[in-house]
């Protein structure tokens, strides 16, 4: 896993999955890695093949770092069978999903 | 995550630290097990998910005491649905009827959401021992096949998972036939080794297997004994249940521990001193441990020869159908057993206390100038003390005895003394002949069965006021009178220790205001509660005590027994009590009209 700043955009890739354990690297990676300017985060999620509950809240913790700052969080390349994950726990409506570069 | 136990069949067993890294390397594991067995991708997916849920659950709400033990998972492939077992040592939840999501900005709990949603069957089962999530999930009717394969049906694999079901469909009813068959049988015959081997005799050519054996829990040998097993498994030794720990242990005894079952093959070989090796080297089988009501009632074994061909998951399954079906046999047949063998001690205590009852006399003689008074408990439901008193020309035999032993042999041979005696009343007078001829009467049957009876004989002459007493190693009689009270000693041993014993007879003269008093042992050990002993000193300065006070015998014997239960207390009656008191007795001066009627025999 690792970050890029881009203007007010924090951005995370390589990331292979979002289980348990990479949640609290996740988790760890946006507290330290939000800066002020940081009004989005995007997360290349298109390698990911598997995303767990824990993954979901950890996307949910980002979420609600950047909503003070009127912000959005960006799922990127999500897969089909990761997005339909979203779907069953309706995060689906409070992401942004964009297709892969 | 080590690999514990890994069955090449449908099967797979996994256990782990507790941590979620483990949890993941579970999930891993499991999606590429149930991809080899041909499970469709859709369902891979959904199945690495439900075991990463249920694995982080067991992780995070284990606590530090939980977090020592494993998590441990299992997987079963069927033809129809794969089922995850997952244990866990948390406090363990409840599932309520309805899981909602919670609210879209919670970082947590969704996981138990997604469980249900991705599978058929959710359960929860709780144990002290730990709890389980046992979850179920219909497997997708295309097994194998892309989503994107344009729909078209793998034929293969539709195949292959036909022929499952019609193997598992032929396997239950040849099961189903079976168990039917020998309930049957077992309901005409009674269980014992010999049947239950010719049933699993037919479950081993069932499941093609090579030799079977049984251990069943004996308690009192505080392990598993060989019940019935093939070949050289009869001369196996019995192995103890209590040995701590599991690592090294034979199979049978990991089993029965673990309460799983436990696979061996040539790639996962049993222990080098495992007592299953009789069988052979190598061997593949499975051992399955059985329990009746949570209770271990023994462990089943099955293997195969010369090959590493495991059971099927259909076979392993018939196995333990078996095993259970056969351990509910075998408990039932304990209880009944149980049952039987209470009612038939029951019995010959009735049948003992009532050859009893019918020894003793119903009347006492009167001889002139005295009076008799007896009295004889038993502390259990039968005694061994006996008492009589037979009249005859000259005067009353006397007979007190103790016979050493319980139940139904020590009132057989009261009966066969009582017999004896009253079979010679020529010898009535001479009590010391009489012991010495009982003796040599008796001395073979009691020898054999290694019981001996102590016994005092006194014959009481009311013409000349004498008692001729001879006893065989029992407890000296009482007489109080003029000239105080005192122990009749008489030498002889009990009656079947020695063959050529003698028996010599004392001579006492009563004088008009003398008591006699003959009794077994149970009185003067009599113990109160702070076990303190009556002795013999008590029962002389009660007896003085009723001669003074001139008692009735009827009153003197009230009086003995107000005496035993005031020192005796609420404490039980330890052994047999049994008197026998000759009280004087002063004839009226009418004369009478015709002698006494009493049959004298």
């Amino acid at each position: 896993m690792k970050t890029a700043s881009v203007g007010d955009t924090l951005r995370i890739a390589d990331l292979d999955e979002l289980g348990a354990t990479t949640a609290v690297v996740l988790r760890n990676l946006v507290r330290s890695g939000l800066l002020a300017d940081h009004r989005h985060v995007e997360i290349d999620l298109s390698r990911a093949r598997f995303v767990d509950s824990e993954g979901l809240g950890a996307l949910v913790s980002v979420l609600k770092a950047v909503s003070p700052r009127e912000g959005s969080v960006r799922l990127i390349g999500v897969r089909h069978t990761v997005w339909e994950l979203f779907r069953l726990t309706r995060l689906d409506q409070l992401f942004e999903f964009l297709p892969a570069a | 995550m080590s690999l514990l136990t890994s069955t090449p069949g449908r099967t797979l067993h996994l256990s782990g630290p507790c941590d979620l890294h483990s949890v993941r390397t579970a999930a891993k594991a499991i999606r590429n097990f149930l991809e080899q067995q041909g499970v469709a991708a859709d369902d891979l997916d959904a199945w690495e998910l439900v075991t990463a849920e249920a694995g982080n659950n067991a992780v995070e709400y284990a606590g530090t005491e939980g977090g020592l033990h494993p998590v441990e998972f299992g997987i079963e492939v069927g033809p129809t649905h794969v089922e995850l077992r997952v244990h866990d040592h948390t406090p363990g939840f409840e599932i309520p009827a309805a899981i909602d999501l919670p609210d879209p900005l919670s970082e947590h709990g969704r996981g138990l959401f997604l469980m249900r949603s991705l599978s058929d069957h959710l359960r929860y089962l709780r144990s002290p021992d730990g709890n389980c999530l046992v979850i179920r999930r219909r497997r997708a009717a295309t097994t194998g096949s892309p989503p994107d394969a344009q729909g078209s049906v793998n034929e293969a694999a539709l195949e292959a998972t036909l022929q499952a079901m019609t193997e598992e469909l032929a396997a239950c009813y040849e099961s189903l036939s079976a168990i039917f068959r020998f309930s049957t049988e077992f309901n005409r015959n009674a269980i014992s080794p010999a049947s239950v081997d010719r049933w699993l005799r037919e479950l081993v050519a069932i499941l093609e297997a090579d030799w079977y054996l049984l251990r069943l829990v004996r308690p009192e040998a505080a392990g598993l004994v060989v019940y019935c097993a093939s070949g050289n498994g009869l001369t196996l030794p019995a192995l103890s249940l209590e040995t701590p720990g599991v690592e090294g242990r034979p199979a049978e005894i990991r089993a029965a521990h673990s309460r799983r079952d436990l696979w061996f093959s040539k790639s996962e070989p049993l222990e080098p001193t495992d007592p299953l090796r009789t069988f052979g080297d190598p061997i593949a089988g499975l051992t399955h441990p059985i329990f009746v009501s949570g209770e271990l009632i023994g462990v089943l074994t099955l293997g195969r020869h010369l090959q590493d061909l495991p059971f099927t998951a259909v076979q392993a399954n018939i196995l333990q159908t078996f095993g259970d079906f056969l351990g509910i046999l075998l408990r039932n047949a304990a209880i009944q057993e149980q049952q039987v063998r209470a009612m038939l001690v029951t019995h010959e205590l009735d049948i003992a206390a009532g050859i009893q009852r019918s020894l003793l006399p119903t009347q006492l003689p009167e001889p002139p100038g005295f009076r008799l008074a007896s009295h004889s408990q038993s502390a259990h439901e039968v005694g061994g003390d006996f008492f009589d008193a037979i009249e005859t020309k000259n005067g009353v035999l006397l007979v007190i005895a103790d016979v050493m032993g319980k139940g139904v042999p020590a009132a057989m041979f009261a009966a066969i003394l009582r017999s004896q005696i009253r079979a010679r009343p020529d010898l009535a007078s001479q009590p010391g002949d009489f012991l010495d001829w009982l003796n040599t009467a008796l001395f073979r049957d009691l020898d054999r069965v290694e019981m001996f009876v102590t016994a005092q004989l006194a014959f009481l002459d009311p013409k000349t006021r004498e008692l001729r007493i001879a006893a065989a190693g029992h407890c000296p009689a009482l007489v109080a009178d003029a000239q105080g009270v005192r122990e009749i000693v008489t030498e002889g041993l009990p009656l079947g220790i020695a063959v050529e014993s003698t028996y010599p007879e004392k001579r006492v003269p009563l004088d008009p205001n003398a008591w006699c008093l003959l009794y077994t042992d149970g009185l003067i050990e009599l113990r109160n509660r702070d076990d303190d002993l009556l002795g013999i000193d008590a029962a002389k300065r009660w007896l003085v005590g009723a001669a003074a006070e001139k008692l009735t015998a009827p009153d003197a014997r009230v009086s003995l027994l107000r005496r035993i239960r005031e020192f005796q207390g609420p404490a039980y009656p330890r052994d047999d009590l049994t008197f026998l008191l000759v009280t004087p007795h002063a004839e009226k001066k009418t004369p009478r009209r015709k002698p006494s009627a009493r049959h004298a025999i």
